[in-house]
């Protein structure tokens, strides 16, 4: 099959509500042409089978496209590993990229339309290599309120937000960490629901902030907060309850509105947690319907039983140009209703053992 | 005074003095090096700690009777004797140039069992009272070793061990001890560190990783053989374990290298066997092994692994018999690969064109490995220094004046 028929059956299978049959059914024709072009996969399928999974290492070593490095027009890195070597994910266009995540975050974040976006990370000028700030950019185009008046808090941040996206977004980023001021600044001078959205370890260091400072919100009425993001590398790291607990009370925002975002560098659709849109269902993560999960026995890499734990394997039909099946170091479990829940690296992801202990000591090493 | 398990901190504290107030152990040059001896050749042959090793240890049956023999066969008299005239602490002119340590405490790890036996032998051999907390995952040939020993120097032994976030029994355990030497991980040789009193000797061995380097043109299928006992030898667990093999020469070369080396691997699995993979291992087998066949060559055997990389970026195996093989240009670039290192590299096993020219110059500043040919990277004799430390580091303090 062609490379665009398969993009106009994926955008199809995003646009439309695409059933778990037709959805496997175009994982298969998807995983068959990445087979034929991409290289590193070609390997990993001779030698383990058509439905063989790459896993997200494979990012670090290796060029896993479909296409020429002539025809990138982005690349996406992850933000480095023990080892030092940067996962990367090359794109031929971004416009699977943008439908999806457009079409699940419409559903799961902003289902109730547009909204004043607050923002805790990185604009894409000042990450251009950051899958996270692209999209939270991109978010700022489709679910941005237009009517607002220009803060003097989005003037003074980061000088990004001031031609290319509205006026009422607030990327509190300067000089690479972020802007407290500027935080403080969005979140006071306003009584319209807000999202609020960043990473884990920037929520992390606002909390240290603004309990120095004695600061505590009461967002409006319809806000939310949308968390994304481990603590890889980090000192300190917070526990998902601390985290959510830790959100709810500083922000004033009730915690079935705190809502965590699962995404990888490697995948071009993200999952969230379901509570903004099933508020009596359990708080578990679910991607969209052209996204298959499922948890897989850690040694031999064979589908477990809903119900069961094991590595997190995403087929995601979006991965047009790089490879749809990834293999995660993920644990997690799988739900009747095709949600998940997650419960952080795998053991097996650093074994004990000289050889390992070595490398992350290297890493560490030079990472002081 | 051998087994002292979960000794609550009061009783280890009174264990600590007891053992301290036998210093020093009383012996003679005659008969110290023999009793010795023969202690480390009655627990090696002692055919009822196999099966146990071998439970306790993942190792298979085989591997532990390999192991419990080739580590005994440098524990010699003549060794022992040699040590203890080199370090003049059987000097009768007044002038022995060391004091006498009164306690040394010894930190096991739990990765390759039979490192225990060293530094027991060596406190005892340099009179020095001991006592030594095991590994949570073994203990068995260090709780016999301490059964094992003759008068005197069965009440200056004792083995012990307790939780690793226990505070209270760390420090009855470090608290009076002359030096404290301590087997493990970086962070497990920092933690305990910040625990030992100023004064006390530390002396860590931290974790490390062995590397192999050949010339093609001389890995031959004796060189091969050799090799594939470094790296089966405690299913490379053991931070001398070559987990690397460096070929100097062309990819071309190295995918020779991997082919000699092959059958190597299969018939050392048929005479030592690996021991059944802990599902965590397995499983970051099954991801390191998916990741090579993605980037590079994976050549997969019953219970081993050899990866060749081009790209020279992939990481380290898991250990437990997976060995990845990268080709560099010449001697230069691998002291520069070696260096990367740093003071991690802990054997360096060579070919023979290699170790036919001076060896160490081959290994970069600031790295002391061992360096030894093929197939003895495992087997260091017992009296070669320890991570640049002679073996009386830290059971004898040298006089600076005299």
């Amino acid at each position: 099959m062609s490379r665009a028929l398969l993009q106009t059956k994926i955008a199809a299978a995003i646009d439309g509500d695409v059933k778990p049959e037709a959805r496997d059914a175009l994982l298969a024709e998807l995983r068959a042409f990445q087979a034929a072009h991409v290289e590193p996969y070609a390997r990993l399928v001779r030698a383990r089978g058509e439905d063989a999974a790459l896993p997200t290492d494979v990012f670090r070593f290796a060029r896993v496209a479909a296409h020429a490095p002539e025809h990138d027009v982005r690349v996406f890195r992850t933000s480095g590993t023990t080892s030092g070597a940067r996962g990367q994910h090359f794109f031929r266009d971004l416009s699977l990229y943008d439908r999806a995540a457009k079409a699940w975050a419409a559903r799961m974040l902003f289902a109730d339309g547009p909204m004043r976006l607050v923002v805790l990370a990185p604009d894409e000028t000042d990450a251009p290599d950051s899958s996270l700030s692209y999209m939270l950019s991109r978010f700022a185009t489709w679910f941005a309120t237009r009517s607002s008046v220009r803060s003097e808090a989005s003037a003074s941040s980061s000088d990004v937000s001031s031609s290319t996206v509205p006026s009422s977004v607030t990327f509190c980023w300067r000089d690479g960490s972020l802007d407290v001021d500027a935080l403080v600044a969005a979140l006071s001078e306003t009584r319209e629901p807000i999202a609020l959205l960043g990473t884990s370890f920037a929520f992390v260091f606002a909390e240290d902030a603004l309990a120095e400072r004695s600061v505590r919100f009461a967002l409006a009425a319809g806000s939310r907060v949308m968390q994304t993001g481990g603590f890889k590398g980090r000192t300190r790291e917070v526990s998902p309850d601390a985290m959510l607990a830790m959100l709810s009370a500083r922000y004033g925002v009730p915690e079935e509105r705190v809502v965590a975002e699962y995404g990888m560098t490697e995948l071009s659709s993200q999952a969230y947690e379901t509570t903004l849109v099933e508020r009596s269902s359990p708080r578990r993560l679910r991607f969209p319907p052209w996204v298959r999960v499922t948890a897989v026995d850690p040694v031999d890499l064979r589908a477990l039983p809903i119900g069961q734990t094991g590595l997190l394997r995403i087929d995601d039909a979006a991965n047009l140009d790089s490879v749809c099946a990834i293999q995660t170091a993920d644990l997690a479990r799988i739900e009747v209703d095709g949600s998940f829940v997650l419960f952080g690296r795998a053991p097996g992801a650093t074994p004990r053992g000289c050889s390992l202990a070595v490398e992350e000591a290297l890493a560490n090493e030079g990472a002081s | 005074m051998s087994q002292y398990r979960q000794s609550p901190a009061d009783e280890l504290a009174s264990l600590a003095l007891r053992l301290r107030a036998r210093a020093p152990v009383e012996t003679n040059e005659d008969w110290a090096p023999t009793k010795l001896a023969d202690a480390v050749q009655r627990v090696a042959c002692d055919e009822s700690l196999v099966r146990p090793l071998a439970e306790a240890t993942g190792l298979s049956a085989p591997m532990v009777r390999w192991a419990l023999r080739t580590t005994a066969e440098s524990f010699t008299p003549e060794t022992l004797t040699s040590l203890r005239v080199r370090t003049g602490i059987d000097a009768t002119d007044g002038c022995a140039p060391h004091n006498r340590m009164r306690l040394a405490t010894v930190v096991l790890a739990g990765n390759v069992f039979t490192a225990c036996l060293r530094p027991m032998v060596l406190a005892l051999l340099f009179e020095v009272p001991l006592l030594v907390r095991t590994s949570s995952r073994e203990s068995l040939l260090a709780d016999a070793f301490a059964r094992a020993l003759p008068p005197p120097y069965d009440g200056a032994c004792a083995v012990t061990s307790f939780p690793k976030d226990d505070d209270a029994r760390w420090d009855a355990f470090l608290r009076h001890a002359d030096a404290t030497h301590v087997y493990g991980s970086d962070d497990t040789l920092r933690a305990i560190r910040r625990r030992t009193p100023i004064a006390t000797r530390f002396v860590g061995h931290g974790h490390g990783l062995g590397v192999a380097a050949v010339r093609a043109t001389s890995f031959d299928d004796a060189a091969a053989s050799a090799l594939a006992l470094d790296v089966v030898a405690y299913d490379q667990r053991g931070c001398l374990s070559p987990q690397e093999l460096i070929v100097l020469g062309s990819h071309d070369d190295a995918s020779a290298v991997v082919t000699r080396l092959l059958p190597a691997l299969e018939a050392r699995e048929k005479t030592l066997p690996r021991g059944p993979l802990p599902t965590d291992v397995a499983a970051a087998a099954r991801r390191w092994r998916d990741v090579v066949l993605a980037t590079g060559e994976l050549h997969e055997g019953a219970s081993h692994a050899v990866a060749f990389d081009p790209t020279g970026m992939l990481p380290l195996g898991p250990g437990h018999r997976h060995l990845i093989v990268r080709a560099l240009p010449n001697e230069a670039a691998l002291t520069q690969h070696l260096a990367s290192y740093g003071a991690h590299l802990k054997a360096l096993g060579l070919g023979a064109g290699l170790l036919a020219g001076p060896a160490h110059s081959l290994v970069p500043p600031g790295a002391t490995p061992r360096v030894s040919a093929l197939g003895a990277m495992q087997t260091p004799p017992m009296d070669a220094p320890l991570d640049g430390f002679p073996p009386s580091e830290g059971f004898v303090a040298l006089l600076g004046t005299r």
